[in-house]
């Protein structure tokens, strides 16, 4: 099957249009936020961890909501944000104490957009392909609009293949899925879920979710 | 340089450049998206937890996967062996519980991190906020699908 492929000319491989990368210090007890002009024509769907160790070890995934109940467990949490100039990115500190917080973030672009972008250098430059890894193949990308009910996606692969997906909020701002709250409750838990024959957007209202972009992979 | 001297009758009459053979077959202008292991981690909750008044409880295991680099992770969570899978890194679960003698529903926080080299960490934890003992009354059974991806930048 092609998703046993490392790499598939039938299908298109997705890129990165952007990389930002840099340090900050989270003050204990509230929210530290940054701004960082990214540079690009267009809102880019952006994805990133972050650590508070230079070494990324344990290194967390960026979301776009937090915890709010209960800060009675030290930690961080974490959330990022796009919009047509900037990416922000809030860093709640409950940890105890001020901690230089770590964060990488990366993009793709949306598919309704075609700009160009200028070439991304990095230390990996000379390793654009490797064939050690595998590229994702991707079946399908687009946005659905979403308000008050789910959109479901066909695939038919006959598994559930690996999905990525970023919300835009009613004020503009796309990111990652927020937290999913479970069992999913129609119109009001954020989150997508996929078996073997479809992908489902639930409909986000307790977010105020306008719109999810997408990429439907063949890699399972 | 490598290459292959084209001789006609004793003349050399050109030269080919060849490349110098290695991994990296092809390049792109840009950074593609990279994934270099793929795993699963299973945790369970077991109904009968207690979680005393004031108290946090963490249920957790561990899974060695991917390279050691500090890479971005995608997980696919599976509950109770549903038919449903769901694509995110952070649940905030819905479970039933006892406050005391009381019956109701409480929330598991359940997450995946990179916790060091190539260890990832599957973590559910109960914050009990209230002032009686907290029993967890329904399992859970958690599988996750975890792709790991090399990280674009330098480390």
């Amino acid at each position: 099957m092609d998703k046993d492929f490392q790499y598939s000319t039938d299908f298109v491989a997705d890129f990165i249009v952007g990389m930002w990368e840099d340090s900050f210090l989270a003050v204990n007890g509230t929210t530290t936020s940054i701004v960082v002009p990214h540079g690009l024509s267009f809102t880019p769907l952006v994805k990133g961890n972050f650590s508070s160790s230079s070494d990324f070890f344990p290194s967390n995934e960026m979301s776009t909501s937090v915890i709010l109940y209960s800060f009675s467990v030290p930690g961080m949490q974490v959330s990022i944000y796009a919009d047509g100039v900037n990416i922000s990115i809030n860093a709640y500190n409950f940890t105890g104490s001020n901690k230089t917080l770590y964060w990488r973030v990366y993009a793709l672009m949306p598919d309704d957009i075609d700009a160009d972008v200028g070439d991304i250098t990095t230390p990996r430059s000379d390793m654009l392909f490797d064939t050690d890894n595998l590229y994702l193949k991707v079946l399908d990308r687009g946005h659905v609009p979403i308000s008050t009910t789910s959109v479901v996606i066909p695939h038919n692969l006959g598994y559930v293949p690996y999905v990525e997906a970023w919300v835009t909020f009613s004020i503009g701002t796309v990111g990652p899925i927020p937290l999913a709250f479970l069992p999913i409750y129609p119109n009001s838990g954020a989150a997508v879920t996929a078996d073997e024959s479809t992908v489902t957007f639930h409909a986000g209202s307790i977010f105020g979710i306008t719109r999810y972009d997408y990429r439907i992979y063949i890699d399972g | 340089m490598q290459g292959v001297y084209l001789v006609s009758l004793g003349t050399t009459i050109g030269f080919i450049s060849m490349a110098r053979t290695n991994r990296y077959l092809q390049n792109t202008d840009f950074i593609l998206l990279a994934s270099d292991d793929v795993g699963n981690i299973t945790l369970n909750v077991p109904s009968g937890s207690t979680i005393p008044a004031g108290a946090n409880k963490v249920f957790e295991s561990f899974q060695d996967i991917g390279a050691s680099a500090a890479a971005p992770l995608r997980c696919i969570f599976n509950f109770n062996n549903s038919s449903e899978y769901v694509i995110t890194n952070r649940v905030l679960y819905s479970v039933s519980v006892n406050v005391g003698s009381f019956p109701t529903t409480g929330s598991i926080e359940i997450s995946v991190e990179r916790y060091s080299g190539n260890i990832i960490r599957l973590y559910a934890l109960y914050q009990n906020s209230a002032s009686s003992t907290v029993t967890i009354t329904s399992n859970i059974d958690i599988q996750v699908k975890v792709r790991t991806f090399k990280t674009p930048f330098s480390s």
